[in-house]
């Protein structure tokens, strides 16, 4: 299996995790330490990758991309629907930035039973 | 996840796929993440990434669970030649993953499938291997 989700930090106080919760997608709540889940559900990881900055290059890319087509974008989907990107991805860079979020690949296979 | 917060959540989710259609969205996802196709942050480098790493050939089978638009499983089934099964809720997303591997001849066998990942319509082991790129992003 090969996950990648955006998660909380690991190490942040209760402020902190409040604002990284506050920040970061709507379900980041729902994920806990990707390994220990995977872990929890029987799955042995055997790669893990940290792709915190490339998260934070792309949310840099899309916001320059937002900004650059925006006319185009506004007249297309609307205002209320650029407007959301636009916050949705600035919060998430800002969370990334701070060191609140981060977005992490995991790569594991099923653990076989000794016999 | 309660009832009322996993209805909440679908709507959402079935509402995104409903916007960013047009061709400006399509071509910010191209500028910025290397496709059209992509939701979520997967960019095709890392798509590329991930296929190397679970290493599937043709006749393999991979389950995309939560996968939108058919991202990233559509780019691992294009560059392996397995079958590509993918599942998600939203419908409107779901028939652009349909759409997408029919026209490049992605997944074979595969299947698009409205289901959702907590109450999987399959068999155990029937897969050999699992992504989750971003799933409730």
């Amino acid at each position: 299996m090969a996950a990648v989700v955006v998660e909380v930090a690991p190490g942040l106080g209760d402020a902190e995790r409040r604002r990284a919760l506050e920040l970061g997608p709507g379900r980041v709540d729902a994920s806990g330490p990707l390994e220990e889940l995977m872990a929890g559900a029987g799955l042995a990881p055997l790669e893990s990758h940290d792709w915190t900055g490339e998260l934070r290059d792309t949310l840099r890319s899309i916001l320059a991309a937002l900004a650059r087509h925006e006319l185009q974008l506004r007249a297309g989907e609307g205002d209320e629907v650029y407007d959301h990107e636009l916050t949705k991805k600035a919060r998430l860079l800002e969370g990334v930035e701070a060191g609140l979020l981060r977005r992490t690949l995991v790569v594991a296979e099923r653990r076989t039973q000794a016999k | 996840m309660d009832e009322a917060t996993e209805q909440a959540s679908s709507e959402a989710f079935a509402y995104k796929y409903r916007r960013l259609r047009t061709a400006v969205a399509r071509l910010v996802r191209s500028d910025t993440l290397g496709s059209p196709v992509p939701n979520g942050y997967t960019t095709v480098d890392q798509a590329d990434r991930i296929a190397r790493a679970i290493v599937l050939a043709p006749g393999d089978r991979l389950l995309d669970l939560g996968a939108g638009r058919g991202w990233p499983g559509s780019r691992i089934a294009a560059l392996s030649g397995c079958d590509l099964v993918t599942v998600d809720l939203p419908l409107t997303a779901l028939r652009e993953a349909r759409e997408h591997m029919r026209r490049r001849d992605i997944g074979r066998a595969g299947a698009v499938v409205c289901g959702d990942g907590a109450r999987l319509p399959f068999r155990d082991a029937c897969f050999q291997a699992v992504t989750h790129a971003d799933v409730l992003c």
